[in-house]
This record gives structure tokens, C-alpha cells and sequence, in this order.
């Protein structure tokens, strides 16, 4: 009997976010099946690595497994910027998926297998839906956004975003949102239901919600080369395997904690206004006139970009 | 070394912390009148460079420190011996950091070159080139190394207990 | 193995190698020997120095300087003297109410004591303070940076334990001037004990002189709080905010440099920021190990998982956070326990809010109990005195901060009645 291999995973999501309980129902799977041919350890909560810099982690192969959010990963490869494109905008998961499990996705995980010098294990995980919310205040049309100030962690999607709906764009860090939005430094953000009742932003002053459904946050689950290469072929296919097997309720589960805080915000006064698909279709429509400036902007590949748009066809 | 490298050493490396701290101050101001005042004109990406500015002015300054001798230590027991036993102490410390320093640089390098082939860069629409911020690790470790190897020359070859003893004339 | 590994650790400690060296050689020891690639230490030191917490302890320590040499600070102490110079220590209760002040616009103890360190250290030592007792204050007071708001270190917790930062953040204040109030009465009770002399009563042309000469630099207080307090500049901008306040002030009013003098005293307070923040990546580093290796974490969690009431349980968690806080460093000490505690809180009844407060108490314990201390580190590095003296001086607030610590413990109202008179019960 060989010495178990060390797998350490790293998640910088708290304990009860929904991409831990995701990854430990996947350790719990996994333990059950490998038995003590692997040593798993689950760290969460960013305790060895923000997800900022895991990636280089994976390549470094100072962690075996994590699970980096897509748009920590433009400075790696570009491409990775897609999802903030105006053709994600304000459509349903459905759609998304097309492009995420289909071929831009497929390709982006090549592409970043060679330049992380990684193994992506399969599909991504699915996280929250980008919505608009604000203090004061309320956003209960497009029109209402306009001359609005509003913060940006940065990034030129989301300054892209905010100018085209007339916002003034104020770049605040995270760890200061919350104060910013008490005193009236902005009025509003953009983030997503669970994050904002995580930090339980109606303390901070957030009363409203125009959920218009701007772009879905997506996590990439990736091992380090050489410990994938040291994995006999039976335990790389139990890896793979259990994994996809959790997809679908994975992905279930992440539409719910979605609703669930959903409906936490209303039990906490956050009025919530939904404009109908067809407004922001026609929001998308205005919005795609724009697509090779925002490709140009985030940096995207012109041809990855095509493709990305005959994806939708 | 000649008195004269180490006087011209020592002049670079406190101008050039001094030029870059006073840059980042500079930027940080720039960004905080334009976001009050016409935030039009504010940008994003001035608070990325502010940070890079300062950590490789930290880097520099490491090297400085180890010059003057004032990284902070807790020289509880040195202080207690006599200059004759403080020696050995002193050099089997030079050693060790001498050992630490060229590890990171080497390591660091490493990390540089690893982020420069990659192409990496953050994620902020500045797209700033990681490897030159990740270069100020080295470079500070490389400063200190040679810090050290003039300060181990010192003791081993140039003691003298009257001014080298550990923070001697510094008493009060 | 590792048990001798961790022996090393204080080996480089009594030898006297500079602070950071014996963090990060230990880390450097432990990692190799653990078979992990070395080129991931070289990046974690780097990648911890690119945040916008780590930035603002060198602009607080250049806006700190900037006073001490331009005038401002001059000023301001003879203000403080000319008010209240006929108490004894007088000028340990102005450090202790200047960190009080300096916290609430710095989220961070080390920034607060390095300031009001660079400040008041040489004033008190010119009007013949013992250093010990001089360097225990500002060490002491300075705590106060994270538990007075705006807290960095509340900002971590409320991410790690996903709860509401403007909460947790007035949780702190009334055990924060509970705290300022014992330091002050300790100061005046140590003063009268050691007969420290009153200083002489001004006349009044020259109390009148001292005032007006302070203007200025009262102002410069001022504008700094309106400035984060009414919405101007964040947190993470408010510290090279007051190092352009003060740089303006002191070049133009007092004009203790001159404009090309600024540049050599940057240098300087950089330096001061450097000799810190070198060991906080360090330590980061080391504390990243003792993270993967899992020792503080298995007794935490043999204390979770052993069934005890909650005010035993609270107890226990104490007891291992003061002995964690002597060898590691705040971040750490939160990321290796709290992704533990903080799912247990709920099942014992105690509010995340209360337990807030008790971290960061025991936080600011962490920073001057030895072997490693921040603040002890600062104090004798702005100083150069031996570590020993600032030990001796700070132990009475250790013990004084300890006192506080079983208080808001076992009075969760002392943490939770403000928050809750604003945000409501829950
Ligand atoms: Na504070
Ligand atoms: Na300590």
C-alpha cells in the first residue's frame, strides 16, 4: 500500500457560501470512493490563498485543487474577460451555458490548462446573477440609473457597463463598500443576491434591487499537472467522474441559494424590481452595437469573440 | 569596497525610495482630488500603481535597513554578552540572513521570470505586466544579499569590539 | 521533526536575527522540508504585500513623520501641555487619547502606534518619562487602531463570518473608550505613584501664544476626519490623505522643511514602514504553514468539538488565542481559527457580533505580547531601544487589556447594545 497523496483544496469562500458546501458534498463523494489512496484537505474561507492568486498556486503546485472565479483569470488569458461581454446580458442560465459548457468554454479551458500549467477537471460551477442595488436611491427603470453614482471594483467590463447606462463610475475596494454606502459616496453597486445578503448590506444602507440579470459569476474547477500526473488512470477517472456527477445538483443548488436570497432581502426590506425579458433584450440589442468596442476594451481575441457570438445564434 | 561605491550606493538607494514614495503620494492625491472633483477624469487602475510604487520603495528600503543595521531583532541575550562573544553570534546571524536573501532572490527571480513568460497581467483594465511588480522581490533580496556579504567581510576580516558590538553607542 | 523545526524558531530569536529573518527562515526550513516548492514562499511574500491594507501603514508613517519634523506635532503636544500640563503624565494621557483619536482614522493598530510612536515617544523622553513607560503607552494605546472604528481587522472577520461591517464596526466603539478610559486612569494612577512632575503654568500671554500657534495644526486633525467621515476619501485612502494634509501644513505654515527636504524625509518614514511591513509578510508566510500544518487547528478544534457550556467554551478560546497571539500574527490567527468557530457560535448562543469584539481584543493583545509583537516591534524600532524595555513597560496594559477581555466577554452587552440600538435586535 503506497502513502496516501496529498490533495489540498483551496476555496476563498466563507464556510456556508455555496461553492464550500459544493466542495465539501465533492470531498465527501470523493473520500467515499478513493477510500486512503488520497489525503484530502478542503481549506476555505481564503485561509492558504486569496482566489486573486491561486491560480499561480496551481502552477507553482503550491495547492493541488481550487476553483478560481473566471474573472480573476483575465490577467492569465484574456479570453477569460468574455463573460462580461454585452451578450451575456440580461438572458436567462440556459443561454449562458451554451457558451460556458460549449466550445468558448472549451476552448478557454485549453487554453488555460497550457498556460496554468493545469488540469481542468470538467464543468464550472455556477455562482450568482449580477443585478443593480442601491441605497437611496430607487432603480425601478434604465432611466433611473443614469447619473447615478455607482461602484466598481474596476475592471474595464464594468466601467464599460456603467458608462453605457449614464452612471457615474466611482472605483471603491471591497472592504470599504460598506462604510462608502452609508456615507453617500455612491449610491449604488453591482453584485449579486447572495454576496449582498452575506455581508448583509441592508445595514449599510442598500434598499433597493433592479434585477436585471448582467452577467453570471462561473468558477473553474483546476488541478495542479503534475499531481493530475501522478493520479493512476482509475483515480483521474473517479476524479473526473464524481465531479460531473454533481453538476446538475450543483447547479440546482446554486439557482436556489439565488432565490433563497432573493427572498432574504425582501424579509429585509430590499424592494426587488424585475424588468421583463423583453426590455432587456431590448437593453442587450442597444448594448451589442457596441460588442467590438467592449471586445477591444476587455481585450478579448476578435476571433474567440466571433465564435462567441455564432455561439448564440 | 571603496568608501566612495558605498557612499554613491547608499545615495541612490534613499533618493530612489524617497522619489518613489513621493510618486505614489502624488498619484494617490491626484486620485482622490479628480474622484471628488471631476470624476471624469479618475481612474481606476491609480490605486494598483500606488501599491507597486510603495512595495518596491519597501524593497529598497529593506536593503537600506540591513546598512544602518535596523531591522528590528530581539537582542535580548546579544545584549547581555561581551563583544567577544557577541562576534560569533553576529556572524552565524549574517550567515543565516545572508542564506534567506539568496534564496528569495533566486526564487524570486524565478516567480519573475515565471509571471514575464506567461505574460500575466492584473486584472484591472491598466493590464499592468505583473513581472515588473513581482521584480521588486528579487531585486530588494539581491540588494540585501550584497548588504550582507560587506557585512560579513566586516566581521570576519575588519572587528573591531569598540564600535561593532551589537547596537553599541546606540545606548539612550 | 517538526517540534525541532519550530526549536529553530527561537534559536534565531535569542541570536538576535532581525525579526523578519527568523519568520521567514523558519518558513523557508519548514516549507522545504515539507517537500513544497520554495518558489511559492518568494510568491506568497509578494502577493501579501499587494493590498490595499498592507499601503496604508507607509503613508500614515510619512504623515506621521511629516509632523514630527515639519512642526506639526510640536505644536500640537505644547497645545496639549498649555491644557493640560498641570496633571501629572500629562503627556501619557494625550498619547492615550491621541491613539483613541489616531484610531478612528487608521483601521490599524500597527499605523496608529508607528504615528503617535514617531510623535510623542521624543516628547515624552525630552520631558525625562522613563522609556520603558514610554514606549508601554504608546504600545498599549496604539491597540486601540482595530477596535475603535474603522477596523481592518473587523473588515476580515466580517468577511471570514459573512456578517454586516457598519455592525460590527460600532461594536467596537464602547469597549474601545472602555478601554481608553482604564489606559488614561492607569496613566494618571502610575504618574502620581512615580511623582511625575506637573509642568509649569504658562502665563497668559504665552498660554494665548500656544494656542494661536496650534491652529493650524488642529486643523489638521480636523480635515482628516471631515475627510473620511464626510464622505471625501475611503479607509483605504485616509492615510496618504493625512500625509498631503500634513505635508501642506508643514511646508507652508511651520516650514520645519523645506519642499526639497521632503524627499529625504519620505525616505526615512519609509523606512520605518518597511522595517514593519517586512515582518508582516513574513509572518503572513509563517502563518500560512502553521495553517497547512494544522497544529493550532486541531486544538481549536478539539475545544469545538468537546461539548463545553459556552462560557467555557469562551474561556477555552481565549486561553488558546493568548497563547497563539504571542507567536503569530493577527491575520492569521483569524484565518486558522475563525473558518472553525465561527459555524459553532450560532448552536452556543453567542451573537457572531459579541464574538467579534472578543477576536479583536485578543487581536490586540497578539500585538504586544512577545515573542512577536507588532507594536513592540514598532516602538523599539522608531526607538532603537532593546525589546526589553518595551516589554517591561507594556506589561501592565497587557494585564489591563486581559481584564477587558474577560469583561466584554462575559458582558456581551458592552458589544452588542449599540450595534442593536442602531441596526436593531436580532
Ligand atoms: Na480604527
Ligand atoms: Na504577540
Amino acid at each position: 500500500q503506497a502513502d496516501p497523496i496529498k490533495m489540498r483544496i483551496s476555496l476563498d469562500s466563507p464556510a456556508q457560501h455555496g461553492k464550500t458546501i459544493v466542495m465539501n458534498n465533492y470531498v465527501a463523494a470523493l473520500k467515499a470512493k478513493v477510500g486512503n489512496r488520497l489525503d484530502i484537505e478542503l481549506f476555505h474561507s481564503g485561509q492558504l490563498f486569496n482566489d486573486r492568486d491561486v491560480s499561480k498556486a496551481i502552477r507553482q503546485g503550491a495547492v493541488e485543487m481550487a476553483a478560481p472565479g473566471v474573472w480573476l483569470l483575465g490577467g492569465i488569458d484574456s479570453n477569460a474577460n468574455f463573460s462580461s461581454l454585452p451578450v451575456f446580458y440580461g438572458i436567462e442560465l440556459e443561454q449562458i451555458r451554451k457558451a460556458i459548457d460549449g466550445e468558448p468554454g472549451r476552448e478557454l479551458n485549453k487554453s488555460l490548462e497550457t498556460k496554468l500549467n493545469a488540469k481542468i477537471l470538467g464543468s464550472w460551477l455556477e455562482g450568482g446573477l449580477a443585478h443593480w442595488y442601491s441605497t437611496n436611491k430607487p432603480i425601478n427603470s434604465y432611466q433611473d440609473i443614469q447619473g447615478m453614482t455607482i461602484r466598481t471594483p474596476g475592471g474595464a467590463a464594468n466601467e464599460l457597463r456603467l458608462k453605457f447606462f449614464k452612471a457615474n463610475v466611482v472605483t471603491i475596494p471591497y472592504p470599504d463598500l460598506a462604510l462608502a454606502l452609508s456615507q453617500g459616496k455612491a449610491d449604488g453597486f453591482i453584485s449579486a443576491h447572495d454576496s449582498v445578503v452575506a455581508a448583509k448590506m441592508w445595514e449599510a444602507g442598500v434598499k433597493h434591487s433592479f434585477e436585471d440579470y448582467q452577467l453570471a459569476a462561473h468558477y473553474i474547477p483546476m488541478l495542479n499537472r503534475a499531481f493530475w500526473d501522478k493520479l493512476s488512470p482509475d483515480l483521474q477517472k473517479i476524479l473526473v467522474d464524481t465531479w460531473q456527477e454533481q453538476v446538475p445538483a450543483q447547479r440546482a443548488a446554486a439557482a436556489a441559494a439565488q432565490a433563497q436570497a432573493r427572498n432574504t432581502l425582501i424579509a429585509n426590506g430590499v424592494k426587488i424590481v424585475t424588468p421583463d425579458s423583453k426590455t432587456r433584450a431590448a437593453a442587450r440589442e442597444r448594448m451589442m452595437q457596441e460588442y467590438d468596442q467592449w471586445v477591444k476594451a476587455v481585450k478579448v481575441d476578435p476571433d474567440f469573440a466571433k465564435k462567441l457570438l455564432q455561439t448564440f445564434r | 569596497m571603496p568608501r566612495a561605491l558605498l557612499s554613491v550606493w547608499n545615495w541612490l538607494e534613499r533618493n530612489l525610495i524617497g522619489l518613489l514614495a513621493i510618486a505614489a503620494l502624488a498619484l494617490a492625491t491626484y486620485q482622490m482630488i479628480a474622484r471628488y472633483l471631476m470624476p471624469s477624469l479618475s481612474t481606476a487602475w491609480t490605486g494598483e500603481v500606488v501599491i507597486y510604487l510603495i512595495v518596491w520603495a519597501v524593497f529598497v528600503a529593506a536593503s537600506l535597513l540591513v546598512h544602518e543595521d535596523a531591522h528590528i531583532r530581539a537582542d535580548l541575550v546579544l545584549r547581555l554578552l561581551p563583544a567577544k562573544s557577541q562576534r560569533p553570534i553576529e556572524i552565524f546571524n549574517i550567515v543565516v540572513a545572508l542564506v534567506f536573501c539568496l534564496v528569495l532572490a533566486y526564487f524570486g527571480v524565478l516567480a519573475a521570470l515565471d509571471s514575464w513568460q506567461m505574460d500575466e497581467r492584473s486584472i484591472t483594465a491598466l493590464r499592468f505586466p505583473m513581472w515588473v511588480y513581482y521584480a521588486a522581490l528579487p531585486a530588494g533580496f539581491a540588494l540585501m544579499a550584497l548588504r550582507y556579504i560587506r557585512r560579513l567581510f566586516l566581521y570576519l576580516l575588519r572587528y573591531d569590539a569598540q564600535t561593532m558590538s551589537v547596537h553599541s553607542g546606540r545606548e539612550s | 521533526m517538526t517540534n525541532v523545526l519550530l526549536g529553530l524558531f527561537f534559536v534565531f530569536l535569542a541570536s538576535g536575527l532581525p525579526i523578519f529573518l527568523v519568520l521567514g527562515m523558519t518558513a523557508v526550513v519548514l516549507f522545504w522540508v515539507d517537500g513544497q516548492p520554495l518558489i511559492s514562499v518568494a510568491q506568497k511574500v509578494v502577493d501579501q504585500f499587494n493590498s490595499d491594507t498592507l499601503i496604508s501603514v507607509p503613508f500614515f508613517v510619512i504623515a506621521a513623520t511629516f509632523m514630527q519634523r515639519g512642526g506639526v506635532a510640536g505644536a500640537l503636544v505644547d497645545f496639549a501641555g498649555a491644557w493640560t500640563g498641570r496633571l501629572r503624565g500629562s503627556l501619557g494621557l494625550v498619547c492615550v487619547l491621541g491613539c483613541a483619536m489616531f484610531g478612528a482614522v487608521s483601521g490599524s493598530s500597527v499605523a496608529t502606534a508607528l504615528a503617535m510612536g514617531t510623535i510623542l515617544v521624543p516628547a515624552m523622553l525630552s520631558r525625562n518619562y522613563e522609556r520603558p513607560f514610554a514606549l508601554g503607552v504608546v504600545a498599549g494605546s496604539g491597540t486601540l487602531g482595530i477596535l475603535i472604528p474603522p477596523s481592518l481587522a473587523m473588515i476580515l472577520y466580517a468577511i471570514i463570518a459573512e456578517e454586516s461591517v457598519p455592525r460590527l464596526f460600532i461594536a467596537g466603539l464602547v469597549p474601545g473608550l472602555i478601554q481608553t478610559g482604564l489606559f488614561a486612569l492607569y496613566v494618571m494612577w502610575y504618574a502620581h505613584r512615580h511623582n511625575y512632575p506637573r509642568e509649569k503654568a504658562l502665563s497668559r500671554q504665552e498660554f494665548i501664544r500656544v494656542n494661536l500657534r496650534a491652529l493650524p495644526a488642529l486643523a489638521v486633525p480636523l480635515v482628516i476626519a471631515v475627510g473620511i467621515y464626510g464622505g471625501v476619501v475611503t479607509i483605504s485612502e485616509a492615510a496618504a490623505f493625512a500625509a498631503v494634509v500634513v505635508l501642506i501644513v508643514s511646508a507652508t505654515v511651520y516650514k520645519g522643511f523645506t519642499w526639497r527636504e521632503s524627499i529625504g524625509v519620505m525616505g526615512d518614514a519609509m523606512k520605518s514602514g518597511a522595517s514593519i511591513l517586512v515582518i508582516v509578510a513574513t509572518a503572513l508566510v509563517f502563518g500560512h504553514w502553521m495553517t497547512e500544518a494544522g497544529g493550532p487547528a486541531r486544538i481549536v478544534k478539539f475545544i469545538v468539538d468537546n461539548g463545553l457550556s459556552p462560557w467555557q467554551f469562551l474561556l477555552a478560546i481565549n486561553a488558546i488565542l493568548l497563547i497563539m497571539g504571542m507567536f503569530l500574527e493577527g491575520a492569521s490567527i483569524m484565518l486558522i481559527t475563525l473558518p472553525l468557530l465561527v459555524p459553532v457560535l450560532k448552536p452556543l448562543g453567542i451573537d457572531p457580533v459579541h464574538f467579534a469584539v472578543i477576536i479583536v481584543i485578543n487581536l490586540e493583545l497578539a500585538l504586544v505580547t512577545p515573542p512577536v509583537g507588532l507594536n513592540l516591534y514598532v516602538l523599539s524600532g522608531i526607538t532603537r531601544a532593546p525589546m526589553s524595555e518595551a516589554i517591561k513597560g507594556v506589561t501592565p496594559f497587557i494585564v489591563l487589556l486581559i481584564g477587558l477581555l474577560l469583561v466584554v466577554t462575559y458582558v456581551p452587552e458592552l458589544s452588542l447594545w449599540l450595534p442593536n440600538l442602531v441596526y436593531g435586535a436580532r
